[in-house]
């Protein structure tokens, strides 16, 4: 990758006023609570995944999960805000409250028509869900769960508390599409500024950590099950040993703005988001991946961001360590990119597979990536995949350090869901 | 439990849901709950629900649509403590 030419960076006088630019950015996972707080763990490679005695204690096959760590939602809201958020919903409050903090939004820019809220969630608050079940079945009263069983829970959770909190008059929506829920959330704000419906929206996801997001696929055998005893091995994408993905949680947050808008108020643009596709595979086929799906979304993404395939500098894959999925995305990628001039790692080798949240979170990494300079790995290969032999030269196993300008994120989500945006970093 | 006790009582567990602090330095029977405290009507509900479980009561629908101040509230306890 070092012997790529360095491209000439965009400037903030070279965007126009209806371009989309990112202001603000806040995120929740397991290698950092805050944009300040994960550069240096995403940047060496360190992993967030460990030992999860909660999955142990309930019968799991895998007993390894990325968690949450530190996070005092008490430093951000007052108790009586708190009864209405689950764990997913306070990951995407802090995150939305970092995100507005960094935009420098004030209360008169957000309390306006203009500005919107977009926050998903794959699950919703499932863990508070069964809690209050356990409640309900021990004490044969619904009137004993109390009165937050819904705005905790309910699939919007994590909108509902953001325009709330913030007072918003514009959109207040929650997309939901499985795993690619944080990359549709943001792409769908994207397209809501592009189309002049606002000029200011705070999107992104979040997914609760824990047994009860991940029991489930637990069942279905798609989690690693075979480093209970190394959980920082466990979640190896394209590895040819990879076993499965590693649960993990938290949400990822940007505030996206009309350049115009973002000009006016004198707010820094941080990025640009140059384009973004959704579609579906046509498969007929729930969970499988498809080859013929994901190059028709990649290359409509590069038609919406008007950029040829040798404009990319890096790819932050979907890559969540199951057998079949890391191949046929690489592969797929390659017939649509080409073979040479990018790099490619995938984040959930160092966090786990965040389900919804995973394309917010992995957004704001590639954010970082593009204001550092610098590609991060995808660690645990010891061995690529013998399959994906003709594309090792574009797999980042080691930190790479140079200017990025354009960088693509991808997911695809059950239900054979997909999303692919395209950011552009500022000098 | 004495009304006082009850006034207490009540007035502590309303405190924890109140959203404006400063008017919880100064309440009395007379003292709006929504209105003056700043409590939000689906924090009301868990404010009844801890009433229950404290004064090991049941307010029925018909009670919990009558009360508005601290001291509605304290005699919708002491109806349903049967005083």
């Amino acid at each position: 990758m070092s012997t790529l030419p360095e491209k000439k960076p965009l400037r903030a006088e070279d965007l126009r006023p209806d371009d989309v630019v990112i202001t603000g950015r806040g995120v929740v996972c397991p290698i950092g609570n805050g944009v300040k707080e994960i550069v240096a763990p995403l940047r060496e490679g360190r992993s967030g995944v460990d030992y999860d005695p909660e999955f142990e204690a309930h019968g799991f096959r895998s007993r390894v999960s990325g968690r949450v760590r530190g996070l005092d939602g008490a430093a951000y809201f007052s108790e009586t805000q708190i009864l209405s958020m689950s764990r997913a919903s306070l990951y995407s409050s802090v995150a939305a409250v970092q995100a507005v903090r960094e935009s420098k939004l004030l209360p008169r820019d957000l309390e306006r028509e203009a500005t919107g809220v977009v926050l998903g969630s794959g699950i919703g608050g499932l863990g508070t869900n069964y809690r209050m079940y356990d409640i309900l079945r021990e004490q044969k009263s619904p009137r004993r769960v109390g009165s937050h069983g819904v705005d905790t829970t309910m699939s919007s959770t994590c909108a509902a508390n953001a325009s709330v909190l913030f007072r918003t008059q514009g959109v207040g929506e929650a997309l939901s599409s499985a795993c690619a829920t944080g990359l549709h959330c943001i792409g769908y704000a994207y397209r809501l500024i592009r189309h002049g419906y606002q000029d200011t929206v705070i999107a992104g996801a979040a997914d609760e950590d824990g047994w009860a997001t991940a029991f489930a696929f637990d069942a279905m055998r798609v989690l690693c099950a075979d480093s209970n005893d190394r959980p920082w091995r466990a979640s190896r994408p394209l590895d040819a040993s990879r076993a499965g993905f590693v649960a993990s949680g938290g949400a990822g947050v940007v505030v996206l703005e009309k350049y115009a808008r973002a000009k006016e108020r004198g707010a820094r643009p941080l990025a640009r988001i140059r384009g973004y596709w959704s579609s579906t595979d046509g498969s007929g086929d729930m969970t499988a991946p498809s080859p013929s799906g994901q190059q028709r979304l990649l290359r409509a993404a590069l038609r919406n961001a008007e950029l040829q395939p040798g404009e990319i500098d890096y790819v932050n894959l979907h890559g969540t360590a199951t057998p079949t999925g890391d191949a046929t995305e690489l592969t797929a990628l390659a017939q649509v990119l080409g073979n040479q001039g990018y790099g490619v790692s995938s984040s959930k080798s160092q966090i786990g597979h965040a389900l919804g949240a995973a394309g917010a979170i992995e957004f704001i990494f590639c954010l970082s990536m593009l204001e550092h300079g610098f590609m991060a790995p995808s660690i645990n290969i010891e061995h690529l995949d013998p399959l994906l032999k003709d594309y090792e030269h574009l797999v980042v196993t080691r930190t790479e350090e140079r200017p990025l300008r354009c960088i693509m994120s991808n997911n695809f989500g059950f239900g054979s869901t997909n999303g692919s945006i395209i950011v552009e970093g500022i000098a | 439990m004495q009304t006082n006790e009850t006034l207490n009582e009540v007035i502590t567990i309303i405190s924890k849901f109140a959203e404006r602090r400063e008017a919880v330095e100064r309440v009395d029977a007379s003292t709006r709950i929504l209105d003056d405290l700043g409590v939000s009507s689906l924090n009301f509900i868990d404010v009844v629900l801890e009433f229950e479980e404290k004064f090991n009561v049941s307010i029925s629908d018909e009670q919990l649509k009558g009360i508005s101040t601290i001291g509605d509230a304290v005699n919708a306890i002491a109806t349903a403590q049967g005083r």
